[in-house]
């Protein structure tokens, strides 16, 4: 996902970017360890993710 | 007695017959003087024993029935004669009464706890259980520049400081909390998820981590975009929703739902 949007987005949609990548990653990480830390950690990226998209709004 | 030839002893009488018992001793005292042996003659008596009569019979008399006393009963005592069950009663007692104070004393301990945090957090607002029941699935993929949310809300402050403290104590438990600034209130968001329902399911979880939750439904909303970024946003807003509904399905411990090659080829397009 982000190969393929990183170079095309503005610095704003590249942060919203990064939030789904890290917790898309996360759950991809979750899978390999069973690790509850992962899923928590994907959690966090997609609040990063809310708090940024209310950024780019105001 | 005292002549030659016959045995020297004692006679005695018994019921008239006599009896003579040898006496060693005066055999070898016989050269003793023969005044003594007139006094031993003298001595012979003659034993008369009792007759049976009644004066010494024991008389076995029946003794008169105890009168039984009338059972005391009373709380705590069942009888003032069964002293064995006394101990029992007591200590159920005991522990009844221990008991009772001391969910009276728990009763007062939680109340005060409560009223205790009520203080901290100053604008919390419950979500009506009522409007929880209802599921609105799918709701976050919106066209436009809204985005409809189903978050897990770990409680709303008047102030950001009072909010950062909760926020504190929450990452100490290892559960993610961030703070949302929205008409004038801090807002602290612990989770999301696809659904209202569902958020609530993720809320019963977090709430094992020992921290105050609550479920709800916010909208954001992105102004002054141009058509190309609304496009991107709803290729965002569509990969938000799957990886909401995949980490919260996983961490309610359900097997996830989302097909993760559509989801690539949603983001890809």
């Amino acid at each position: 996902m982000d190969e393929l949007k990183a170079g095309k987005l503005s610095p704003g949609f590249s942060k919203l970017n990064d939030d789904l990548t890290a917790a898309a990653k996360s759950i991809d990480e979750y899978e390999t360890s069973k690790n509850e830390e992962k899923l928590f950690q994907a959690q966090e990226s997609l609040l990063n993710f809310l708090l940024n998209y209310q950024n780019i709004s105001s | 007695m005292g002549k030659p030839g016959q045995s020297k002893g004692v006679t005695i009488k018994i019921n008239g017959e006599e009896k003579v018992f040898a006496d060693k001793k005066i055999e070898s005292q016989e050269a003793a003087s023969e005044e003594q042996e007139q006094e031993h003659t003298d001595e012979s008596f003659e034993w008369i024993l009792p007759e049976d009569s009644n004066e010494n019979k024991i008389v076995l008399v029946p003794s008169p029935p105890k009168k039984k006393m009338p059972k005391l009963i009373g709380f705590g005592t069942g009888s003032l004669k069964s002293s064995d069950k006394r101990p029992i009663k007591t200590f159920m007692i005991a522990v009844i009464c221990a008991v009772f104070f001391g969910s009276i004393l728990g009763l007062i301990a939680v109340k005060t706890i409560t009223k205790e945090k009520a203080e901290v957090s100053s604008v919390e607002t419950p979500i009506p259980t009522e409007a929880t029941v209802e599921d609105k699935k799918a709701a976050v993929t919106e066209p436009g520049n809204q985005l409809k949310t189903f978050l897990v809300q770990g409680g709303v402050f008047s102030s950001e400081d009072a909010a950062r403290q909760i926020q504190k104590k929450i990452i100490e438990k290892q559960v993610p909390a961030e703070i949302f600034k929205m008409e004038d209130s801090y807002y602290l968001f612990l989770g999301s998820a696809e659904s209202l329902a569902a958020s609530k399911e993720l809320a019963l979880f977090l709430k094992s981590y020992d921290v105050d939750v609550y479920w709800k439904e916010i909208n954001f909303e992105a102004a002054g975009t141009s058509q190309e970024d609304e496009k991107t946003l709803d290729k965002m807003k569509t990969v938000y929703a799957s990886l909401a509904e995949t980490s919260a399905t996983k961490l309610r411990g359900k097997a996830g739902t989302v097909n993760e090659e559509a989801l690539k080829k949603t983001w890809m397009n």
